[in-house]
């Protein structure tokens, strides 16, 4: 990375914005872990702290979005006393999996709804996947997969519908250009 | 006021394209699928409990009542056999999550704190109860 590009993607105004969307981020995941999950499952949450993510992938980019993603399952997971517990692990692999493929289904000009579904789903693969080798050590942990894709695609949909009335609430008071 | 240096335009990020449905039919396939395997698989007379991914418990459903399950010498949880379905009571994980599912209703039944997966199964598959002691001397 050129030091123009660096000062660019650190210059003061985006890591202040990088600040509140993680601080927004941590909030939604701590409220998540108190609120019961959309399946019998430890480690698994609803997933609504990804439509910050997506938000920031739209307006920032790949890099800040894995950024916040890694301080929002740490931050978060050490606030609730969690941390290297099995919340941590899947939301860590949930996370990053999901930023990724989210960015390149970005790149590849999908809309944000598909973007965001599939990110969804793609993390709560990874989940069930880290629980079964990581944890209990049985893939019939996946029989789980039906009730989790189904209510992977409906926070997805919300997700999605977050981000893009964030986004254009932001336009609409000017923080936006 | 300065603003935030953005790459966002509104029109190359709408909600919906036309190539999304190829997404969506994938995701559905893949739904349709994995919905279809798991009711198919979920199906059998014995319960298996596995802890650790190595199958410790194996009861019928017939045998209704409760049924303590334990790893180590330690009490882990306690399962309730009741009309053909089942449930996890007094699990020892912190959260207690595993106590809000039915077998029948989810299939399968996991703690991952504890690394324990209850299925249902036609499976004879040995069961190890010997928590990798050989001897245990006085």
């Amino acid at each position: 990375m050129n030091i123009r590009k660096r000062e660019k993607t650190f210059s003061t105004i985006n890591i202040t914005y990088l600040s509140v969307f993680t601080a927004l981020a941590i909030s939604i995941g701590i409220l998540e872990s108190i609120i019961p999950p959309p399946v019998p499952l430890a480690g698994f949450k609803w997933g609504f702290s990804n439509s910050i993510l997506l938000m920031i992938l739209i307006l920032m980019g790949e890099k800040e979005a894995l950024m916040v993603a890694i301080l929002k399952v740490f931050i978060a997971n050490f606030l609730t006393g969690r941390f290297l517990g099995p919340s941590f692990f899947l939301g860590f692999g949930g996370s990053l999996s999901s930023v990724y493929m989210m960015s390149i289904l970005m790149k590849s000009k999908f809309g944000l709804i598909a973007v965001s579904v599939f990110g969804s789903f793609v993390s709560n693969l990874v989940q069930l996947f880290l629980a079964a080798t990581l944890f209990v050590g049985s893939f019939k942990v996946f029989y789980l997969a039906g009730y989790i894709i189904g209510i992977g695609a409906f926070t997805g949909f919300l997700n999605a519908m977050i981000a893009y009335g964030g986004i254009k609430w932001m336009r609409r008071i000017n923080i936006l250009s | 006021m300065r603003h935030l240096n953005t790459r966002f335009k509104e029109k190359h990020c709408p909600l919906f394209k036309k190539r999304d449905i190829y997404l969506y039919l994938f995701l559905l396939v893949i739904l349709i699928t994995v919905v279809y395997l798991s009711f198919a698989s979920s199906k059998g007379s014995l319960l298996l409990v596995r802890i650790n991914g190595v199958i410790r418990y194996r009861f019928s459903l017939d045998e209704e009542g409760l049924k303590s399950i334990e790893s180590n010498g330690k009490k882990l949880m306690d399962l309730l056999i009741n009309e053909s379905d089942v449930r996890i009571i007094n699990s020892q994980c912190p959260l207690h999550l595993c106590e809000r599912g039915t077998l029948n209703l989810t299939g399968v039944l996991v703690c991952v704190p504890q690394k324990v997966i209850i299925t249902l199964d036609n499976e004879e598959a040995p069961v190890n109860r010997t928590d990798g002691i050989d001897l245990i001397t006085g």
